[in-house]
């Protein structure tokens, strides 16, 4: 069960939209339900620092949909496979993690550290100092320059500028602000391009914030290439720290105590972390033993001041002070003396609880049980005693009868119940479920243990219990939140990393809509137009990669750049790069693209790259046609197939049978022979004389026998069939269908002679009225011809003769 | 077969867009290969489309890299308007070239659109980016995977970029580069300009598309630095200016021609294959059908007539050709393309009455081409289903019925034209023939064959502006007498600069040096020497010179001074000097440079004094190197040699003056002397005459005192006569009162120097071409212009004089009609140039066009 916290951020109190990623990073860390998950993909403990690239691994795999195998080659493996697969691409992601990482998080706890120690410093010098008094201001910048020079030469030179957003608190206004810009309406309208090449800072909050710093530092975006104090930073920017931090910390006077006693315990408090990081463990186990030692100390902390206790806290975990305020309000321990005795109780009940020694102690489970146990009693006491009773009593049922009827009865087995009993379970059961017997006997058990206080200090009834627990879940959980909100400032670096990883997928997300106008759009000029805007966008991704990881040189970044726009891992993107032909020298030569001799920057890694993707792209992309084509021909053919089946006057025939008959029963409204028959029918015309030109028909009835010769005419009287022939031939087909239909098989065919004069005379009608030029070919005609001319011509025919028909057999069941 | 409802469709206007787009996507690659694609206007240029993109892209790099090398400038788009003469056809509106970078891999656009500010340059500009980073990733991908760069990776390149082309031009016509409210806007009034150049421009026809194009010399350079600045603004100003004479040189002149280049090369291919086959095809039944009735194309009457009964046939089948489409179409068979062409034969068997006479081979012929174009769509050997022609066939049926609509009209108006043009060209070359029988000289026969070119392509210049502009004639005769006096204003109402080139010069003048007029075998050591200094002057001119003035005014050289004087405290000008001296260029620069620099020295004296501010003097630099540079023509060379002959002469002339001088006070000296020694003679003379008198009067006395010794009668105290003394004492005073004097030789004349030789000598022989050049060019005008003179007073005859054909008839409708550039006229509007280092500056220079004159200004402005 995931315990709540109490000190909530905002991003903590919402649920599904991860902005500020590294608190959302520290809030699945807490929820039960993936911790569960990464115990079963762990297995054994592991250290912490370990556990953590795990996490962004497992975050990443299942939160943010990364994949290292691209979808095709996942979807061909059997489903059994799929868990190795998953745990294999964990694995490569947890390494790629763990690289970019290297001893980041042990640095960034050191700039805490150090953070810490300026602020007591600070607090000591310059406690009492005005943050517009010049000497304050210059005190200010040499003691950041000092603490600035401490940062060990082989730290990563992004930790001098962490220090700096620490210090001058830039680093939480940014947060703010992003989260603020990011929850607010999105800017909309805005042309494909520009929407690809937007910052989309509120994506990547830490990485943002970075970037930001990095631009006010140095007065535009460029990577840190070394120890900031040798960097060419101008001494305006160095007053602008100062002013920044001075104004920060000096903000209200009364505070310089409890800002100092807070960053004094933050020095200890992280020192135990930073040993808990190096030792095996679990999750839980971290937690529970940090969570012990810091209750504690903080605990004693506040007893110190409990006057403070919310803005100690708050200035601990670098939260607002109004957040802390008011998460100890709702959670009932406002007051600052309580809550340190508090906090002090539980570190120690903390330390046998999770000792596992026996012992009234119980654990979380049992104690939840055991509220359930009671409050299920008395619900049904509840429930016996208001509408049970009431509704028998009501019914007539004698008042001191009834009363003798308790909760005891339940517990006796139904058979053996008697007279009001048997009724007031009955009526029992219409209300609400009623456990068996044993379970209701395993209650009372329970009841009776907490009322004799067998439990120790456990209140009475749930309600009770439920205020004393909550109360002490509180506590619980605000000692959890101190490992947390500790551990949430020490993740930036890991956040970063997990950041550039979601980045590369909406990044991924945005460019195909790109990409479907590249492909769609045949001008090559438009094309080249588009595909260097992606290579722009490359170049700036890989920019901001080196912002994030300065140390890594060029090879590495346009591997790992490589291989999240191929979605796979970077060995066998590396592996790609180095061995196939680069399409910076297409047709050219067939080199790979050598690397390492480049800057980072260089246009041609990111065209390199950004080409690779657009022809896997397309070739993807072709793939997919293709088969879609083959699908089209596919069902072409079929259709074809079925057309070939179609007997063209089967429908006529049906729809005469079934009109016919109908229309004894239902008259002939709906029966009618429509204008969409005509066009159904002339379309079926058209097919069929198209269909049937040229084969042999017999010129005295119109059969067309599969062999060379007339069943009933022979084969003298055999020819190959014209348009006009075939013509004649549906016609008299549709009619003789019409007609027996009507009539029944008994009805006499359509003469061919009959049906011949019918066409003829249609045809005339139609050049008479210059339809059709007098010097159409009447044996070929033109396909636009039969279509549009005479075939709507001989389906008007065919209705005519078909509505008659239609009328005549109303008449004859006597409805019209 | 009634005639339908839906006749087949006529071009929807989302046709006609995609008509009058287009876009070319160029890229050079890392290692410097172009690769192109273009796409739109018609089928024709997609099946063309890398050489339309190799034809542009070249083209459009090079404008790109001019300014990129010279004022480090990227150019982030281009825009000319395209105008026309008013008509309800979707024309396109609007040409945008705009380029990006990703590493070393450049790439550009240029982008036609159907509506004015389709395209916004900042919108495409990110758009490019991010094309040119894709592109060299491919390019690195390639080269990372090892492919050989040239056979495969080019190949996988250019895949990609006629990808991302056709991806750019969808986007364009899906209207995603509109400039929109969150795009920058940059208006021209925002951005005050701080150079402005003005420049003579007039439509130039000679080719199509026809183009507004800056024609001559720059009028004028106008520098300007903010009124209400600063210094150190002024001086950033002064760094963010395109200042090269190259850089400005490429705004103005080279940017309008290329668009026009661009627009051309677009041209070439802007138009359906199925337009053109059907109008081949139509034009050949045509001609066969006028021979076969025997009617004489001369004969306007008869031949329109004809023409007429032809185009009423053309309609009809067309239309039976629509309803046979129509009927197939909705057949639903499955055939081979082969089988869909007999199919659609079989259409004139079903309708015998509606396909008598010429009727049949026309359809046959159409039919013939419907299938031509299907399988260019399809490919052959496939079975496809009739309505998958459908958009194909339509096409067609709507191209065939444009063809019939517009071809007749455009019959009568080619007979007309061409045979208006057939006077006058027969006028150009009788007067070609007739120069040409004359004796001419190389310098004539050059100008004869510029001017010859230049009358030709004004020709056809004026035909093609009658088309644009619509201009109608009653007669053929009019129509000629009409170019006629056209052309009178036209042709050579420049000088002969306008026609002979630097390069021409040289040639003819080396000619001339080469093969000396003495017959001997080799040149004299005088025309060695003078050819060599042509050549040096026309690299100077051609190279240095230009070299020179950018590198001055470059923006590395005005950083270089202002932060020099900045921290080294230099004047400008001695900053400028040892950047001169800095400079790695050869001898012949520096020298030409320093010469400059002088000058300049001298100028700024002059016009701002000393201790101007820095900004001032660099805008006086750029405004005295301007002035230097005015485009390279052959004038400059000639202007080059003369002034230095003249300046070397005058030179000589003055040593000359001075050995005149010198020569009259040695003669005044020397009158002396000889009046001297004159007095002296004489007195010598005189001495002797005294002395021959005392001598013969002592003789006389001796003789005497003899005569009376021997007689005895002498006087015991008497004594002999003393003799008299010799004569050198009689000559001694003299010659110690008047020595001898000598006079002073005159003075030696002073010989002209080598140079003054080589250049008189050079200047000489290139006075004469250059005469020689007039005065062919004076004859030739006026010859010309008198046998025009003629034709536009109507005194000629036209009738029966010849029979136009129908061969080029095709080609002049693909030009009037089909090619969908033939008829707009680019203009520019706008150049946006950034530095790379500068992003948020932006560079905007504007054209505007006022008369005939383009003035173009360029200013700054921040950005973003």
């Amino acid at each position: 069960m995931s315990r709540a916290w109490v000190l909530r951020t905002r991003q903590m109190s919402e649920a599904g939209k991860e902005i500020l990623l590294r608190e959302a990073l520290v809030n699945h860390m807490r929820s039960s339900r993936d911790r569960t998950t990464l115990a079963s993909i762990l297995g054994e403990p592991r250290p912490f620092e370990d556990i953590l690239s795990s996490f962004a691994s497992f975050y990443l795999y299942h939160y943010s949909g990364i994949r290292l195998q691209s979808t095709e080659t996942a979807f061909t493996q059997p489903t059994e496979g799929h868990d190795d697969v998953a745990a294999e691409e964990r694995r490569q992601l947890e390494l790629e993690c763990r690289q970019f990482l290297g001893t980041r998080l042990t640095e960034e706890i050191d700039i805490a550290r150090l953070v810490s120690e300026f602020t007591v410093r600070f607090c000591d010098e310059l406690g009492n100092g005005d943050p517009y008094d010049p000497d304050v201001l210059h005190r200010t910048d040499e003691l950041v320059r000092e603490h600035l020079a401490e940062i060990p030469s082989d730290y990563g030179p992004i930790m001098d500028v962490d220090f700096v957003v620490q210090v001058t608190g830039w680093g939480d206004d940014w947060r703010r602000e992003l989260y603020e810009r990011a929850s607010g309406l999105k800017e909309s309208a805005l042309s494909l391009r520009d929407e690809l090449l937007r910052e989309h800072e509120y994506e990547v909050i830490e990485v943002s914030v970075l970037k930001r710093a990095l631009k006010r530092i140095f007065g535009r975006l460029e990577y840190p290439r070394g120890r900031l104090l040798h960097a060419p930073v101008s001494e305006e920017v160095w007053a602008v720290i100062a002013k920044y931090t001075a104004r920060r910390l000096l903000v209200e006077p009364r505070h310089i105590p409890v800002i100092r006693r807070a960053h004094a315990l933050r020095l200890s408090l992280l020192e135990a972390l930073q040993m808990e990081f190096e030792s095996p463990a679990t999750l839980e186990e971290y937690e529970a033993r940090m969570a012990r030692t810091m209750a504690r100390e903080v605990g004693s902390m506040i007893l110190d001041d409990p006057q403070h206790a919310a803005e100690l806290l708050a200035h601990l975990l670098g939260l607002a002070p109004d957040t802390v305020r008011k998460g100890l309000r709702q959670a009932g321990l406002d007051d600052g003396e309580q809550l340190a005795r508090g906090l002090l109780e539980v570190a120690e009940e903390g330390q046998v609880e999770t000792g596992g020694a026996g012992g009234p102690a119980l654990t979380q489970a049992e104690l939840d049980q055991i509220e359930r146990s009671l409050r299920t009693l008395e619900k049904l006491e509840r429930a016996l005693e208001k509408p049970v009773k009431g509704a028998l009593r009501a019914r007539g049922m004698r008042a001191s009868e009834l009363d003798k009827v308790t909760i005891e009865v339940l517990t006796r087995p139904p058979e053996s119940l008697i007279g009001v009993e048997v009724q007031v379970l009955e009526e029992l059961k219409k209300k609400m479920r009623v456990p068996p017997p044993e379970e209701v006997v395993h209650l009372l058990e329970v009841r009776r243990r907490v009322e004799s206080g067998e439990l120790g200090a456990v209140a009475t009834t749930s309600g009770e219990m439920g205020l004393q627990r909550r109360t002490k879940e509180s506590l619980l959980a605000l000692r959890l939140d101190i490992v947390w909100h500790l551990t949430t400032g020490l993740l930036t670096n890991l956040t970063r990393i997990v950041e550039m990883y979601i980045r590369s997928k909406n990044d991924l997300l945005r460019m195909k809509a790109l990409l479907k106008s590249i492909y769609e759009d045949t001008e090559p000029r438009l094309q080249s137009l588009r595909e260097e805007i992606l290579i722009d966008l490359a170049s700036r991704r890989i920019y901001e990669a080196k912002c994030v990881l300065p140390d890594l040189d060029a090879p590495t970044i346009c591997t790992w750049m490589h291989a999240r726009l191929s979605g796979t891992d970077m060995d066998s993107a590396k592996e790609e790069l180095r061995r196939t032909p680069s399409p910076v020298f297409e047709g050219i030569v067939d080199a790979p693209l050598r690397l390492d001799g480049l800057e980072f920057d260089n246009y041609a890694i990111a065209y390199d790259i950004m080409h690779r993707f657009l022809q896997r792209e397309r070739q993807k992309k072709m793939k997919k046609e293709e088969e879609a084509a083959e699908l089209q021909l596919q069902g072409r053919a079929v259709i074809d197939r079925k057309r070939r089946m179609i007997d063209v006057v089967s429908w006529i025939h049906t729809k005469a049978t079934t009109a016919f008959k109908a229309v004894g029963r239902v008259g002939s409204r709906g029966l009618e022979w429509g204008p969409n028959d005509s066009i159904k029918c002339a379309n079926l015309l058209s097919y069929y004389v198209r269909s049937n030109r040229g084969r042999r028909v017999c010129t005295l009835c119109g059969a067309a026998p599969s062999g060379e010769s007339c069943p009933r005419h022979g084969a003298a009287n055999m020819k190959t069939s014209d348009d006009l022939d075939n013509l004649a031939v549906f016609v008299m087909d549709a009619i003789t269908a019409i007609k027996r239909g009507l009539i029944g098989t008994s009805a006499e065919a359509m003469r061919i002679e009959e049906a011949r004069s019918i066409v003829q005379r249609e045809i005339g009608h139609l050049k008479r009225r210059g339809k059709l030029s007098p010097r159409a070919d009447l044996r070929a005609m033109m396909a636009g011809d039969i279509d549009r001319v005479v075939g709507p011509a001989i389906a008007a025919v065919v209705g005519k003769y078909f509505n008659e028909s239609l009328r005549y057999a109303a008449r004859g069941a006597g409805i019209a | 077969m009634a005639a339908g409802k839906s006749r087949g469709d006529t071009p929807s206007t989302v046709e006609a867009i995609q008509m009058a787009s287009a876009a070319i996507l160029g890229t050079t690659t890392s290692k410097g290969h172009p690769i192109g694609s273009a796409l739109g206007c018609g089928t024709m240029m997609e099946h063309n489309s890398s050489s339309v993109a190799m034809g542009v892209t070249p083209l459009v790099s090079e404008v790109r890299k001019s300014i990129r090398e010279r004022d480090g400038y990227e150019i982030l788009a281009i825009i000319w308007d395209l105008d026309r003469a008013s008509s309800s056809e979707v024309l396109p509106e609007q040409l945008v070239v705009a380029g990006g970078r990703s590493g070393d891999v450049h790439v550009h656009v240029s982008v036609v659109s159907w509506e004015r500010g389709l395209v916004d340059p900042f919108k495409i500009d990110e758009y490019i980016h991010t094309l040119a980073k894709k592109l060299a990733d491919i390019e690195q991908a390639t080269v990372n995977n090892g492919l050989d760069y040239e056979s495969q990776g080019l190949r996988v390149l250019q895949r990609f970029n006629d990808r991302l082309n056709s991806v750019l031009f969808v986007d364009m016509v899906d209207r995603q580069f509109q400039g929109s409210w969150d795009s920058l806007h940059i208006r021209s009034a925002d951005v005050p300009p701080d150079t402005e150049v003005m420049v003579p421009a007039t439509p130039d026809f000679t080719t199509l598309p026809a183009a507004v194009l800056p024609q001559g010399a720059v009028e004028s350079v106008e520098f300007s630095l903010p009124p209400a600045g600063d210094e150190e603004s002024a001086l950033g100003l002064l760094r963010g200016m395109v200042l090269t004479p190259t850089g400005l040189h490429t705004l103005v002149y080279r940017v309008p021609e290329l668009g026009r280049a661009v627009i051309g090369e677009l041209n070439v291919y802007a138009y359906s294959i199925e337009e053109a086959d059907i109008l081949r095809t139509v034009v050949e039944l045509l001609q066969q059908q006028l021979a076969s009735a025997g009617t004489p194309l001369h004969e306007r009457g008869r031949l329109t007539s004809a023409a007429h009964t032809f185009g009423d046939t053309l309609e009809e089948v067309v239309g039976a050709l629509a309803d046979a489409v129509e009927a197939h179409v909705r057949s639903g068979e499955v055939l081979s393309l082969d089988g869909h062409h007999q199919a659609l034969l079989e259409f004139m068997d079903m309708y015998p009455e509606r396909f008598r006479g010429p009727r049949r081979p026309m359809f046959t012929s159409l039919v013939q081409q419907a299938t031509a174009a299907l399988k260019r769509e399809f490919g052959t050997g496939v079975e496809i289903r009739a309505w998958r022609l459908k958009a194909t066939l339509h096409y067609f049926v709507a191209y065939a019925r444009r063809v019939s609509e517009y071809l007749i009209g455009r019959l009568a108006q080619y007979v007309f034209i061409h045979s208006a043009r057939h006077l006058c060209l027969s006028v150009i070359r009788d007067f070609a023939e007739t120069e040409e029988s004359r004796e001419l000289t190389p310098a004539a026969r050059l100008v004869l064959e510029r001017y010859t070119r230049d009358a030709y392509a004004q020709l056809n210049a004026i035909f093609d502006q009658m088309s644009y502009t619509g201009v109608s004639h009653e007669s053929p005769a009019s129509a000629a007498a009409h170019v006629a006096r056209e052309m009178v204003d036209r042709v050579g109402r420049g000088s002969i600069w306008d026609m002979v080139g630097p390069q021409d010069l040289h040639e003819l003048v080396g000619a001339r040096l080469q093969a000396p007029a003495d017959g001997s075998d080799s040149p004299s050591p005088e025309d060695v020497a003078a050819m060599k200094l042509l050549d040096y002057t026309v690299r100077t001119v051609s190279e240095i010179v230009p070299d020179l003035a950018d590198s001055l005014v470059s923006t590395r050289t005005i950083d270089w001074i202002v932060q020099r004087s900045r921290e080294n405290g230099l004047s400008p000008l001695a900053a400028l000097e040892r950047a001169v001296e800095n400079a790695e260029r050869d001898d012949a620069w520096k020298q030409e440079a320093r010469h400059w620099l002088r000058e300049f020295a001298s100028c700024i004296k002059s016009s701002v004094g000393g201790g101007a501010p820095l900004s001032q003097v660099l805008i006086e630099l750029v405004r005295f190197v301007h002035s230097k540079v005015r485009g390279h023509r052959a004038v400059d060379t000639v202007g080059r040699i003369t002034s230095a002959y003249h300046s070397l002469k005058a030179d000589y002339d003055q040593q000359v003056a001075a050995w005149e001088q010198r020569c009259r006070e040695v003669e005044a000296e020397n009158l002396r002397v000889r009046k001297h020694n004159e007095e002296r003679e004489r007195q010598l003379s005189d001495a002797r005459i005294r002395h021959e008198v005392d001598t013969a009067r002592y003789q006389s006395a001796l003789a005497d005192y003899e005569q009376r010794r021997a007689q005895a009668l002498l006087r015991p105290d008497e004594s002999p006569p003393t003799p008299p003394p010799p004569l050198s004492e009689y000559l001694a005073p003299v010659e110690s009162e008047f020595p001898l004097r000598h006079e002073v030789p005159p003075p030696p004349r002073p010989t002209p120097s080598k140079d003054l030789r080589v250049y008189e000598h050079l200047h000489r022989v290139m006075s004469e071409t250059i005469a020689e050049m007039e005065s062919a060019y004076r004859e030739m005008y006026n010859d010309l212009n008198g046998r025009l003179a003629q034709v536009a007073g109507g005194a000629t005859d036209m009738s029966g004089t010849h029979d136009p054909d129908l061969d080029g008839f095709v080609e002049h409708v693909l030009d009037t009609m089909a090619r969908a550039f033939s008829r707009v006229m680019p203009r520019p509007v706008a150049v946006y140039l950034r530095r790379p280092e500068r992003p948020g500056l932006l560079r905007l220079v504007t054209y505007e066009l006022s008369g005939d004159t383009l003035t173009v200004r360029a200013g700054n402005t921040e950005v973003g």
